[in-house]
C-alpha cells in the first residue's frame, strides 16, 4: 500500500520572491524510489523550486505532498522531520564548524550518532577520519561527500539535491553515482536531482522533467527514445 | 596607582562584558539589536529592590531577575516579536517599543524616584598593596565565569553547535532540520534574562531609577558593533575600549573619557570596513 | 513674497483673536473683578525630570490655599489653585505660562520649575503683567520687576558647608567633583571660592557627564590625591547615590559635603549616602511649631497619598502665603502695588522667617544637616538667617 503514494507531488505550485514570481504552476509527481531528474538552464526556477517545496520560502499558491502529506505551508524542520533531506547547491555546509558537528545538525536524537555515523562512513571514510576537521577546510569534492553523507545520517525517505556534480571530478562523480544508486535499491529511497549535468542525471534517474521559466515544459522516461535531443533543444534554447 | 588603574581597567571590562553579552547573544541569532536590552537591565535592578525589599538575601535577587527576564522576555516574542522578523527594521522599532512600555511600566508602579536595593557586598579590600572595592572584584570574577560558561556552551553542546549554526547561516539551520522559530523565542529569554541578571548584579554600583539601563544599552551597543557575533571578541572590545575609557578618564577627563568608547567603535568600524 | 505671507498670516490671526476675545468677553468680565476667586497658577513638572517632586509641589501649594480659604481667603475672596504642567523645560513652560496667563485668567504664578523653563517662562509673565513668585533654589541672578524668589542660592548653602567642614572636620585639602552641567559647575565654583577664601586647597577637580553612573576613574583619582574632604554637585537623585556607593565601595573614609544630596534622595539610598553633610533651608526634621504644624496638617490632608515635602516643595507653601499676606496688605491683585508690598511681608513658615526684601530675593535660615546609618536626614545645627548676597543690583 505504502508504494502507492507518491514520494513527492506538487500542484500548480505559484512562488518567488518579494518583487518577482519565479514559480508559474509548476505540477510533477516523484514515485517511492524513483529518483527524478528536474533539468534546466540557469534562472529557469529549479532552486526556488526546490526552496519552496522545503517551506524555506512561501508559496503563493499550489500545493506540495510529501510522503502522503501535504505540507503546504509548513515550517521547514517539519518537513524535514516526515523523512526529507535537503541538499543545497550554496552555502551549504556550515565552514568553521567541524565535519561532525555539521553532520550532528541534521540528526534531532543524537543517541543513534555514532551508530549513523558508522553507517555513512562505509560511503565516505573520510567523514569518520577527519571529523574534527574544519568543514571549510575541506576539499571541493570532498564538501560534496559531507553534504551526501549529512543528507544521508537521518536515514530519510526522500532526498532533495540542488547541482551537486557542478564542478566535480570524474572520480567523484562515480562515487556519488554508486552511492545514490545503491541508496536507491537497497533503502527504497526516492531522490530529485536538479541538474544542468545531463549525463550525470540520465545516469541516476528514471524520469525527468524540464523547468522553463517556472513551469514544466516536459517530462518522460529517461529511457525514451528521443528523450535526449529533446531535452539538449530545451537546455541550448 | 598603578595596581588600582588595572584593576579598573579589568573591572571596567567586566561589568561591561556582563551588561553586554545577552544583546550579543540576541543580535548573533536574531539579527537585531534589541533595543530593549536597557529595560530588561532595569527589570532586574527593581527585582533587586523588591527581593532584598521582602528581607531576602541579594543574591537571590540574581535568580529572581533571571527568571523574569526570561519569562517577560518569552512573552513579548511570543506575542510580538513573531510575527515581525520577516520585517528586521519593524522587529528593532518593536523592541524600542518595548522598551518604553517597560520602563513606563516600571515608572507607573515604582515611580521616577530613585529605589534602594540591598547590596550583596559593600566592602573594600586589599589587594597587591592597593584597597579595592570587592563587589567590582566579584563582578570581574562572574564576568569570566558568565564568558567561560557561555563559551563552553556554544562550542561543547548541541545547543550550542545549533545557536552557532543558526548565528551563520539560519536558512541552512532550517534546512537540516532546526527549529529556527523555537531557537530565536529560546535566545530572545536568554539573553533578555542575562541582561536583568546584569541589572540586578549593577545595583550595588548604580542607583535604581526606571532609566537606569540607557547609557549601558548604548555601551554595550558599541561593543556588540564592534565585536560582531563572538564572545572573544566582545570580551577583547570590553577590555580595549573599557581600559580606554577608564585610562582616558584618569589621565585627561572624564567627559572625554565617557565619549571613548563611542569614538574608538567609530574607528574600529571604520577600520574593518576596510579590512574585511 | 515671504514677507507679505506672513504679514497676511499674522493679519488673520489678530483677527481671530479679536474675534475670540470678544466672544469670551462677558465669562471673564463677569470672573475677572472682586467676586470670583484669586487665581494661582502652578506651572509645574508634572511629567519630564521633575515628575518626582512636582506632585509634592503642588500638595504644599493646595494646604496653604485650604488654610487660607479656611480662614475667609483674601480681601472676602478665595484661592484657587490651577497646577499645569510644564513638562519640566522651556517649551512645556511656555505653553503652560500662556494657559494659566489666557485661559485661567492667573492674577500670579507661583511655582517650582527648572531654570530653562523660568527663563522661558518669566518674560511671558512679564508682559502679562503677573506676579511671579519662584520657588526652586537655582543658581543665582535671575532679575525681573515682578519675579520674585523665596528660596535659596549658592552664596546661602555653600559657604556654611565649607566653613563647617574646615572648621570642625578640619579639611584643608580637597576635591571637588561634581556632573558636567551649568548648576554643578556653578555649586563647585562658589564652593571653590569659599574653599580659597578660607585658606583651603583644592587637589583636583573633576567632572562626569550626566549620562555616566560609573565613578571608577574619578574615585581612582581621589585615592591618589588623598584629601582631607570631598565637595561634590551631582545632578539631583540618582548621581548622588552613584557616587556614594562607588565611593563607599572603594574603602573611602575621608568626610563628604554634597551640594546636591535631599532628604528623599539619601533615603532611597539607605546606607550609602551615611554620614554626607548638606546644608538647606528645609528639612522635614526642623523641631519648629509651625513645621510640626505643617507637617500634621499635611499627613492629616493627603494622607496615604502624602509625597514627602522637601526643599523644593516647602516653599511653595510659603509663596502662596506671602502672596496672600501681600494682596490683604495692598487691598488689591495689581501687580506694581503687589511689586511695592511684598518685599515687606514677612512669613514665619516651616522653613523660618522668610522674607523677600534682598533684591526680590530672600534672607533664609539655613541648617547643617547629616545623612543617618538608616537613610534618614538628621538636622545638627542652624547657621541663622543667612543672606542672599547681590543677587539683582538693579532691584532693590
Amino acid at each position: 500500500m505504502r508504494s502507492e503514494r507518491p514520494a513527492l507531488a506538487v500542484e500548480g505550485l505559484e512562488g518567488g520572491y518579494a518583487d518577482s514570481a519565479v514559480l508559474r504552476g509548476v505540477t510533477l509527481e516523484v514515485r517511492p524510489a524513483e529518483i527524478f531528474a528536474i533539468l534546466g538552464k540557469n534562472g529557469m526556477g529549479k532552486t526556488t523550486l526546490l526552496k519552496t517545496m522545503m517551506g524555506l520560502l512561501a508559496a503563493r499558491s499550489g500545493r506540495v505532498e510529501v510522503l502522503g502529506a501535504d505540507v503546504s505551508r509548513w515550517a521547514p524542520y517539519r518537513i524535514t522531520r516526515l523523512g526529507v533531506s535537503y541538499v543545497p547547491q550554496e552555502k551549504s555546509i556550515f565552514q568553521d564548524l567541524s565535519v561532525e558537528e555539521n553532520l550532528r545538525l541534521a540528526l534531532r536524537d543524537l543517541s543513534e550518532f555514532t551508530a549513523r555515523l558508522e553507517a555513512v562512513a562505509r560511503w565516505f571514510p573520510i567523514l569518520k577520519s577527519r571529523r574534527g576537521q574544519r568543514a571549510g577546510t575541506l576539499s571541493g569534492g570532498e564538501q560534496k561527500m559531507l553534504l551526501i553523507g549529512r543528507a544521508l545520517l537521518t536515514r530519510p525517505s526522500l532526498v532533495l539535491i540542488d547541482e551537486i556534480s557542478e564542478g566535480l571530478q570524474p572520480a567523484v562523480i562515480t562515487k556519488l553515482r554508486e552511492v545514490l544508486t545503491e541508496e536507491r535499491r537497497a533503502r527504497g529511497l526516492a531522490i530529485v536531482l536538479v541538474e544542468q549535468n545531463v549525463d550525470f542525471a540520465f545516469a541516476l534517474a528514471q524520469r525527468y522533467a524540464v523547468l522553463k521559466v517556472g513551469t514544466v515544459v516536459e517530462t518522460g522516461r529517461t529511457a525514451d527514445v528521443g528523450a535526449r535531443e529533446r531535452i539538449e533543444r530545451h537546455l541550448v534554447l | 596607582m598603578f595596581t588600582t588603574q588595572l584593576l579598573d581597567v579589568v573591572t571596567t571590562a567586566g561589568v561591561l562584558y556582563i551588561v553586554a553579552l545577552g544583546l550579543l547573544i540576541v543580535y548573533g541569532v536574531l539579527k537585531i539589536i534589541n533595543l530593549a536590552h536597557g529595560a530588561f537591565l532595569a527589570v532586574g535592578a527593581y527585582a533587586g529592590v523588591v527581593t532584598t525589599g521582602l528581607g531576602w538575601n541579594p543574591w537571590t535577587a540574581l535568580l529572581v531577575a533571571f527568571v523574569i527576564g526570561v519569562a517577560g522576555a518569552a512573552l513579548v516574542e511570543w506575542r510580538v516579536l513573531r510575527g515581525l522578523y520577516a520585517r528586521p527594521m519593524d522587529t528593532i522599532l518593536a523592541t524600542w517599543g518595548l522598551n518604553i512600555i517597560v520602563v513606563q511600566l516600571i515608572t507607573l508602579y515604582f515611580g521616577r524616584e530613585i529605589r534602594f536595593a540591598e547590596s550583596a557586598i559593600g566592602r573594600a579590600v586589599n589587594i597587591g598593596g592597593a584597597t579595592y572595592s570587592e563587589y567590582r572584584l566579584v563582578l570581574l570574577l562572574l564576568a569570566v565565569v558568565l564568558g567561560v560558561g557561555v563559551w563552553l556552551v556554544m562550542q561543547r553542546t548541541q545547543i550550542g553547535i545549533v545557536a552557532r549554526a543558526v548565528i551563520m547561516n539560519e536558512e541552512l539551520a532550517q534546512a537540516l532540520g532546526i527549529n529556527t522559530r523555537l531557537v530565536r523565542f529560546v535566545t530572545f529569554g536568554l539573553g533578555a534574562g542575562l541582561a536583568a541578571l546584569a541589572g540586578a548584579l549593577l545595583t550595588p554600583l548604580v542607583s535604581v531609577h526606571p532609566n537606569l539601563g540607557v547609557p549601558w544599552l548604548i555601551n554595550a551597543f558599541m561593543l556588540v558593533l564592534v565585536a560582531g557575533v563572538s564572545l572573544l571578541n566582545l570580551a577583547l572590545a570590553a577590555l580595549v575600549l573599557g581600559g580606554a575609557q577608564v585610562l582616558v578618564s584618569s589621565y585627561g577627563n572624564p567627559v572625554l573619557g565617557s565619549l571613548t568608547i563611542v569614538i574608538l567603535a567609530v574607528i574600529i568600524l571604520r577600520f574593518r570596513t576596510i579590512t574585511i | 513674497m515671504r514677507e507679505r505671507w506672513t504679514d497676511h498670516r499674522s493679519r488673520s490671526l489678530a483677527t481671530l483673536l479679536v474675534v475670540l476675545s470678544v466672544a469670551m468677553l462677558p465669562a471673564g468680565a463677569v470672573q475677572s473683578q472682586d467676586k470670583g476667586p484669586i487665581v494661582i497658577a502652578v506651572p509645574v513638572g508634572l511629567s519630564g525630570v521633575n515628575s518626582v517632586v512636582a506632585p509634592a509641589v503642588v500638595q504644599s501649594g493646595e494646604l496653604a490655599v485650604e488654610e487660607i480659604n479656611a480662614k475667609g481667603g483674601v480681601l472676602g475672596r478665595k484661592l484657587q489653585l490651577v497646577p499645569l504642567d510644564d513638562e519640566s523645560g522651556p517649551a512645556g513652560a511656555v505653553k503652560a505660562f500662556n494657559t494659566a496667563i489666557r485661559q485661567h485668567k492667573a492674577h500670579t504664578i507661583i511655582t517650582m520649575e527648572t531654570s530653562a523653563a523660568r527663563n522661558a517662562g518669566a518674560p511671558i509673565a512679564e508682559r502679562a503683567k503677573t506676579l511671579f513668585i519662584y520657588t526652586s533654589f537655582y543658581e543665582g541672578r535671575a532679575c525681573g520687576k515682578s519675579l520674585f524668589i523665596n528660596a535659596w542660592v549658592p552664596e546661602q548653602i555653600v559657604p556654611p558647608l565649607i566653613k563647617f567642614m574646615t572648621d570642625d572636620k578640619k579639611v584643608k585639602k580637597w576635591f571637588a567633583l561634581g556632573s558636567d552641567y551649568a548648576f554643578g559647575r556653578g555649586m563647585i565654583e562658589a564652593a571653590k571660592s569659599t574653599i580659597k577664601g578660607v585658606g583651603g586647597t583644592i587637589l583636583g577637580e573633576e567632572y562626569q557627564p550626566l549620562q555616566q553612573s560609573d565613578w571608577t576613574a574619578i574615585i581612582s583619582k581621589i585615592r591618589a590625591a588623598n584629601p582631607d574632604g570631598i565637595i561634590y554637585s551631582t545632578s539631583g537623585g540618582g548621581p548622588n547615590i552613584d557616587f556614594m556607593k562607588q565611593f563607599k565601595a572603594a574603602g573611602l573614609k575621608m568626610p563628604v559635603g554634597s551640594l546636591s544630596i535631599d532628604e528623599l534622595t539619601a533615603e532611597a539610598g539607605g546606607d550609602a549616602a551615611e554620614g554626607v553633610y548638606y546644608t538647606g533651608d528645609y528639612f522635614t526634621g526642623l523641631d519648629n511649631p509651625e513645621n510640626r504644624k505643617f507637617l500634621d496638617a499635611m499627613r492629616k490632608k493627603f494622607g496615604a497619598g502624602l509625597k514627602t515635602p522637601n526643599s523644593l516643595s516647602e516653599p511653595e507653601y510659603d509663596g502662596v502665603y506671602a502672596y496672600a499676606m501681600a494682596v490683604e496688605k495692598a487691598g488689591t491683585t495689581d501687580v506694581d502695588k503687589l511689586v511695592q508690598v511684598l518685599p515687606t511681608i514677612v512669613f514665619k513658615g516651616p522653613r523660618g522667617q522668610v522674607q523677600m526684601n534682598k533684591q526680590h530675593h530672600a534672607s533664609l535660615p539655613v541648617y547643617l544637616a547629616q545623612v543617618q546609618a538608616n537613610g534618614k536626614t538628621k538636622v545638627l545645627k542652624s547657621f541663622g538667617l543667612v543672606d542672599p548676597g547681590n543677587q539683582c543690583p538693579s532691584l532693590k
